[in-house]
């Protein structure tokens, strides 16, 4: 697993996150609208994130094993595992349990 | 009285079929199964397959995404339960290169990992999945998909409501598509004979049920189209095997039915005494059935039966359940009679195998091959005994039925002997459900008298013929068989249409 480590892009800011949604889907641009809500709060403006439409790219939702939408893809810095939140994100308690969590599993390494 | 209604319901399906111009279909390549569903299934619609784990849901749908890629239209397996190198073994193994049409571009294997460590927030769709069809199907061109474990891809959604909605987007996306889909999905874990998940019969526009009996010896399996939208189908439940290269084979019984009566050809039975018994012999393309115990001749019987007609240059196709070829050859030449001669010139084909090798369907798909390969003017099963060890009534029957249905369909004369336990009379037909479809029934048996015990032949039933009614004894020598005469007997009676038979 760690030698896969060096294919997952690190930043400063501690996660790399990635939202895979389907076009103006309801449950998809809440999640879009949540997601930024949340990291405003969160995050300082620096932090950044990438959206992702799986009905414009289809080839990335194939590559990426992308079957749910919206999915939340978050890898921690220095992690290989990825993990994933379906869903519109309306739960912000669980957005703060995963991110620490993400944040310690990646410390413990 | 089961029988005679499932043989009014033939025929009201067959005037159905004439009545109705059904919908484009494009052919299954399961071979029976569009005999089943009068054409296959249905172009650019869904077909569900449902069935418990074993029953070979997989393969009928690979089958069909296969042999079709094969003749040049592409197809797209999804599969959520097997990785697809195991697909590709699993094909393999059957005679089917899946890697080889990958490179064609005529078949694509997609296998959507379903991540259990996701978290749930929120509500969401599978537009993601649907989004990866799309775009496979685009690059492939694709015309037929299978989803293999359609029930894995709804477990993923949190109610009822959100996969009913989620099955019916893809559904719609299928139609709008024009693609013909398969969706496979196992059996629901509490409810008898339903799917997983009961609203996919209601989306499905054909449903078909794979089954196995566990209880037997030796599982049978059977295919039952539930529903057809818009199309004919047979309704009853037909045997059916995997076989390599061919895969699952459906084996329909045939609906024709030969009803010329006149000129129809008599057969010697090998025995002149006997043809004078049963009113002339047997009729081509009739059956008829041996019954008695053990050690009372009816192998003597079949056995001369095969040598006299083998003499005459015709075909005979002798089935054995028990025993070898060279046992049956060895034990018959200890009385007088040469079927290797017949093997040897090729007017005789005896083949044997232990019922416990495999399930009475595949004993019958090949039984039913060898009868298409070599067509032979007679059919010899001795005995049915065996296979009643391994299968059900039922089983037993269907094999029968349809043995009996494609030999009266080629017009030949289909033996059947059997062994009963007891010397009753009333046993010789008992539990055999199959009486209806024979067209002559000979029962041997022993009769006790105060020192000695005799064999004795009644003719119990023959269509369309008369026939004598009377115990004849005989007895079995290295000559064979030879009848004693009446003697002292009250005359004999006429059964059929009460003109006694002359006597010689």
């Amino acid at each position: 697993m760690n030698d896969t480590t060096t294919d997952i892009p690190t930043r400063d800011q501690g996660y790399t996150l990635r939202l895979f949604y389907a076009g103006d889907e309801p449950n998809s641009s809440r999640a879009r609208a949540n997601l930024q809500v949340y990291i405003r709060k969160r995050f300082d403006d620096s932090f950044s994130w990438e959206e992702i439409d799986v009905l414009e790219t289809p080839a990335i939702a194939l590559q990426e094993n992308i079957l749910v939408t919206p999915t939340l893809e978050i890898f921690a810095a220095g992690s290989s595992s990825r993990v994933l939140v379906f869903g519109s994100l309306d739960n912000k308690d669980i957005l703060d349990s995963i991110l620490p969590r993400v944040d310690d599993h990646a410390r413990q390494r | 009285m089961c029988l005679l209604f499932g043989e009014t319901s033939f025929f009201i399906q067959e005037l159905k079929l004439a009545e109705i111009t059904t919908i484009p279909k494009v052919p299954s390549h399961v071979e029976g199964l569009d005999e089943v569903l009068e054409g296959g299934l249905p172009l650019g619609r869904t077909a569900m397959v449902y069935g418990a784990a074993g029953t070979g849901k997989t393969v009928l749908g690979v089958q069909f995404i296969y042999k079709t890629a094969l003749a040049g239209t592409p197809g797209i397996i999804v599969s959520f339960e097997e990785s697809a190198d195991a697909l590709k073994q699993n094909a393999n193994s059957l005679g089917w290169n899946l890697a080889e049409l990958e490179q064609l571009n005529t078949l694509a294997i997609l296998t959507p990992q379903i991540d259990f460590q996701a978290v749930v927030s929120g509500s969401f769709t599978l537009s993601g999945l649907l989004a990866m069809l799309q775009e496979r199907s685009r690059t492939l061109g694709a015309r037929h998909i299978l989803i293999d474990g359609i029930d894995a891809m709804l477990r993923l959604l949190p109610d009822a409501s959100s996969q009913r909605n989620e099955l019916l987007r893809f559904h719609n996306w299928f139609v709008e598509q024009g693609m013909t889909a398969i969706m496979n999905t196992k059996m629901h874990a509490k409810l008898p004979e339903t799917p997983e998940f009961p609203f996919l019969e209601y989306a499905a526009d054909v449903v078909i049920h794979l089954s196995v009996s566990r209880n037997d010896p030796q599982p049978s399996r059977r295919l039952q189209v539930v529903k057809y939208r818009g199309s004919g189908f047979k309704r009853s439940s037909f045997p059916y095997t995997v076989v390599p290269r061919y895969g699952i084979t459906v084996i329909p019984i045939s609906m024709q039915r030969v009803i010329k009566n006149s000129g129809e050809r008599r057969v010697p039975t090998g025995h002149a005494e006997l043809d004078r018994m049963s009113g002339g012999g047997l009729v081509k393309g009739h059956s008829l059935l041996i019954a008695g115990p053990s050690g009372v001749g009816k192998t003597l019987f079949v056995s001369l039966f095969a040598e006299a007609a083998c003499t005459r240059g015709e075909k005979v196709l002798l089935l054995s359940f028990e025993e070898g070829v060279g046992q049956i050859v060895a034990s018959t030449a200890s009385a007088g009679i040469d079927l290797q001669s017949h093997i040897d010139s090729g007017n005789l084909r005896l083949i044997t195998h232990l019922p416990e090798t495999a399930g009475l369907e595949t004993h019958l798909y090949h039984h039913v091959q060898e009868l298409r390969s070599f067509s032979p003017d007679h059919v010899i099963v001795d005995s049915i005994t065996p296979i009643g060890r391994m299968a059900d009534q039922r089983a037993v029957f269907e094999y029968i039925l349809r043995l009996v249905a494609l030999c009266r369909q080629m017009g030949a004369t289909c033996i059947l002997t059997r062994q009963v336990a007891s010397f009753s009379l009333e046993d010789t037909l008992k539990d055999i459900e199959f009486v209806s479809q024979l067209d002559m029934i000979l029962s041997l048996i022993y009769i006790q008298e105060s020192d000695a015990v005799d064999r004795a032949l009644l003719v119990l039933k023959t269509r369309g013929s008369g026939h004598s009614n009377r115990f004849h004894r005989y007895t079995i020598s290295d000559d064979g068989i030879r009848f004693l005469p009446l003697a002292g007997r009250r005359p004999e009676k006429e059964t059929f249409d009460g003109q006694p038979i002359a006597e010689e």
